[in-house]
């Protein structure tokens, strides 16, 4: 029986990660999640899934 | 967190700082739920952490992981069942609290680690395939509380 592996990733795919879980959970980009969230869209919101993606977000801006 | 988890499921957790002073997320199976085998339940798991000289080093390790939030959840057949958060730079509530099913409230709680989600869910009918899995998730703990700062 094996333990659980780890992988280091990039910016690249950590921004992967995050957008699949915007369109997962919000049906939107994780790009337009995180404008959102800076705009103060969600500011009264109270869905719990929000803090997923504010978790999940990468710490640098996505690099075109 | 890994041999926790291993204790339960395969799967993998994918981090995203290993830099110094760089701050990242670690979640499983990318962010998506994680099925925990015996019953219909569902583990999300995400952590964002920072790696920082520690200011109390141990010999040889002149390092260590400082977690800035989380959130796991456990989820069934209908959806989310407990979700414990804390996320104390982003949210009004500041403090680790955690959401129970059809109960709109952020109710206080101390830090959960996942080792403690995992126990939960074998308490609601999840079957470790580790039969050692009690011992795993209590020295997980133990290690955690010798060099945790706070409410372990």
């Amino acid at each position: 029986m094996s333990d659980a592996t780890v992988e280091f990733v990039d910016s690249d795919e950590a921004w992967e990660i995050f957008d699949e879980q915007a369109h997962a959970t919000l049906g939107i980009s994780g790009e337009e999640f995180a404008r959102n969230w800076d705009n103060g869209v969600y500011r009264d919101s109270t869905d719990n899934r929000l803090m997923k993606l504010v978790i999940l977000r990468p710490a640098r801006a996505r690099e075109d | 967190m890994q041999r926790a988890l291993g204790c339960f499921t395969n799967c993998k957790f994918v981090a995203s700082a290993r830099r110094l002073n760089e701050s990242g997320f670690v979640t499983v199976n990318r962010g998506a739920p994680v099925a925990l085998p015996g019953h219909p339940l569902t583990l999300e798991f995400g952590q964002r952490y920072r790696v920082i000289l520690d200011p109390d080093p141990s010999p040889g390790l002149p390092f260590k992981v400082t977690i800035e939030g989380y959130y796991i959840n456990l989820n069934d057949s209908d959806g989310e069942l407990f979700a414990f958060h804390w996320h104390p730079g982003n949210d009004r509530i500041r403090y680790p609290h955690v959401h129970v099913r059809d109960v709109d409230l952020h109710v206080p709680t101390g830090r959960v680690l996942l080792e403690d989600a995992l126990r939960l869910a074998a308490e609601i009918g999840s079957t470790p395939r580790n039969s050692a899995w009690i011992d795993v998730l209590e020295t997980n703990r133990e290690n955690v509380s010798k060099s945790a700062t706070w409410g372990v």
